[in-house]
């Protein structure tokens, strides 16, 4: 098995992904290490910045959503102007056992008011072996949004992910892709799995055991952001409130 | 589909060797899809939303069998049977912008006749359909009254091409609607249309994946499909009686808005988060979802969450 790490992969980042592979790691090691590889990815992102204080959209997945995505926001969101959260739940239906036809629908969404045009849509997963979960996931956003710039940040990837995603869009949309990765790995385990990828399948590695048991968990992230945004849309009707009655008093 | 014998008596033994030669150039261990995989699954997709109520045509038949290239047939991309009926339709599909008619031995038009004589021979009728990406083809093979396609009552039938699944869901509008119609999302995205059609190529492609002969009745796809959780796919059944007092317990729930929509059931809450239950309304999951809601009666919405996907 060979792995390829690319430039943004420093020493620190080696050792963190040294860290997903080696199996005896625990899963609350696990969560650390993915919400480091986080901030160092969201690091690489801004070191790519072609716009000052970008508005930026972070896709995430429900297992990612804690650990990987909010390393990620928490780096981004200083030196962006305005950033909102998407969170998917998907499934994943393998019909007949046929791989080729593999399909990952939408089950439930979290989504923050985003607007019609952004300059960054960073598309978060944990790794990218087949690609059909960040195909189901960026086809979807990109139906309501028009990004100018596409950010596709996960630790690992496999070696041909890139060609097999960018052979999905349309020429108008792949010219906008930036893979923000640190290793590429061009070996698949009979189960689908990177080897070594993130040191097998990430839903036990969080600890969350099954699909449906992470389909079955709302992340601390939604939650925490669900307030904050409830809170926002409170201030914002309380001061369209005054704003109203200001207009009558006069 | 017929036997040597049947083509003994039907006096075309001398084809079978063409027949047994015919055979072996199929679709067995191609690599990708063609026209003829995406002419079927455009006609499964037709045929299950005929299943549906409230179809146009409702009351389609759940006996439907799609073969792909059965023996012993003379047009036989692919052949649709249908239960009790004696009519076969036989596709024969040509992704050509031109087409060599021809009257000899292995011309499309010496095979309309053979298909003819082998299928009244049993018994059965053969509907010949001739299916082409090119529309003027198609509209002057069908008018051109001399040809053997008017003489044997085939057709010619337009049906474009793609070098993709996704370039049929977004650009041909026919297979788009039945589509819509399968689906139990209200306003679907190209994102989950196209994952249908996905599950329709799963069907085929499981069916065609055999080789010569392979074939799926619709009952048999829809039922295989309905397994699995997350396909969307509208039951048979239609909508699911909700009992008032699990509507009312939902309903109780701060910011949550719930909806039954084509026996799935989808919810809202506080408009930035929504979705639809990955198992219909008449599976047994949601038997076990109604039964916890009835006896331990949430009052918010995160004790609730964990059953929403």
């Amino acid at each position: 098995m060979t792995r390829t790490l690319e430039d943004i992969a420093d020493t620190k980042a080696i050792e963190l992904l040294d860290k997903l592979a080696d199996r005896a790691t625990g899963p609350s090691e696990y969560q650390r290490v993915m919400y480091e590889l986080g901030k160092k990815l969201g690091d690489a992102i801004l070191a790519q910045a072609d716009v000052r204080a970008p508005r930026v959209t972070v896709v995430s997945t429900v297992e990612d959503a804690d650990y990987l995505s909010r390393g990620i926001i928490e780096s981004l969101t200083p030196k962006s102007a305005a950033l909102s959260l998407i969170c998917f739940w998907n499934s994943k239906v393998v019909p007949f056992g046929r791989e080729d036809d593999e399909i990952t629908p939408i089950v439930r969404k979290y989504e923050e008011e985003t607007a019609r045009h952004i300059d960054w849509l960073v598309v978060v997963k944990s790794v990218i072996a087949g690609g059909c979960v960040v195909k189901t996931n960026l086809t979807e956003v990109i139906e309501k949004t028009t990004p100018d710039r596409i950010f596709i940040a996960a630790p690992v990837m496999h070696s041909e992910s890139e060609k097999r995603l960018r052979a999905e869009f349309a020429r108008s949309i792949t010219k906008k892709f930036k893979f923000c990765v640190f290793a590429r790995d061009d070996v698949r385990a009979e189960t689908g799995e990177l080897l070594p990828g993130i040191g097998g399948d990430v839903y036990s590695r969080l600890g969350f055991g099954s699909m449906d048991d992470k389909n079955a968990h709302t992340p601390n992230l939604v939650k925490e952001r669900r307030g904050q945004q409830s809170q926002l849309m409170a201030k914002r009707e309380q001061r369209l409130r005054i704003e109203r009655e200001v207009a009558a008093a006069r | 589909m017929y036997t040597d014998a049947q083509v003994g008596i039907a006096g075309l033994a001398a084809h079978l060797p063409y027949l047994g030669n015919h055979a072996r150039g199929g679709r067995a261990g191609r690599a990708g899809l063609d026209y003829e995989d995406f002419y079927a699954i455009y006609r499964l997709a037709l045929a299950a939303a005929a299943m549906l109520p409230n179809a146009p045509n409702w009351g389609g038949n759940a006996d439907l069998t799609f073969w792909s290239q059965p023996a012993n047939c003379f047009v036989d991309d692919i052949v649709l049977t249908e239960g009790v009926l004696t009519e076969d339709e036989h596709c024969q599909l040509k992704n050509a912008a031109s087409l060599h008619w021809g009257r000899r031995h292995g011309s499309l038009s010496w095979c309309i006749n053979q298909q003819h004589v082998l299928s009244s021979a049993s018994g059965r009728k053969a509907l010949c359909r001739i299916v082409n990406r090119n529309h003027k083809l198609v509209r002057k093979l069908n008018n051109a009254r001399s040809t053997a396609l008017r003489l044997k009552g085939a057709r010619a039938v337009f049906f474009p091409f793609h070098a993709k699944l996704e370039g049929y869901v977004r650009n041909y509008r026919p297979f788009r609607r039945a589509l819509e119609a399968i689906i139990a999302k209200e306003r679907p995205s190209h994102n989950e249309l196209v994952q249908v059609a996905t599950l329709l190529r799963a069907v085929w492609q499981d069916a065609a994946a055999g080789g010569a002969g392979g074939s799926v009745t619709l009952e048999q796809a829809l039922q295989r499909l309905a397994q699995y959780a997350g396909t969307y796919l509208r039951p048979i059944q239609g909508d699911y009686a909700l009992t008032t007092d699990f509507t009312r317990i939902l309903g109780g729930i701060p910011g949550l808005r719930i909806r039954q929509y084509r026996g799935y059931l989808n919810w809202v809450y506080n408009t930035r988060e929504s979705g639809t239950l990955s198992y219909s309304c008449h599976s047994d999951r949601f038997v076990q979802f109604e039964q916890w809601v009835l006896t331990h009666r949430p009052t918010d919405f995160d004790q609730l969450a964990g059953w929403l996907a």
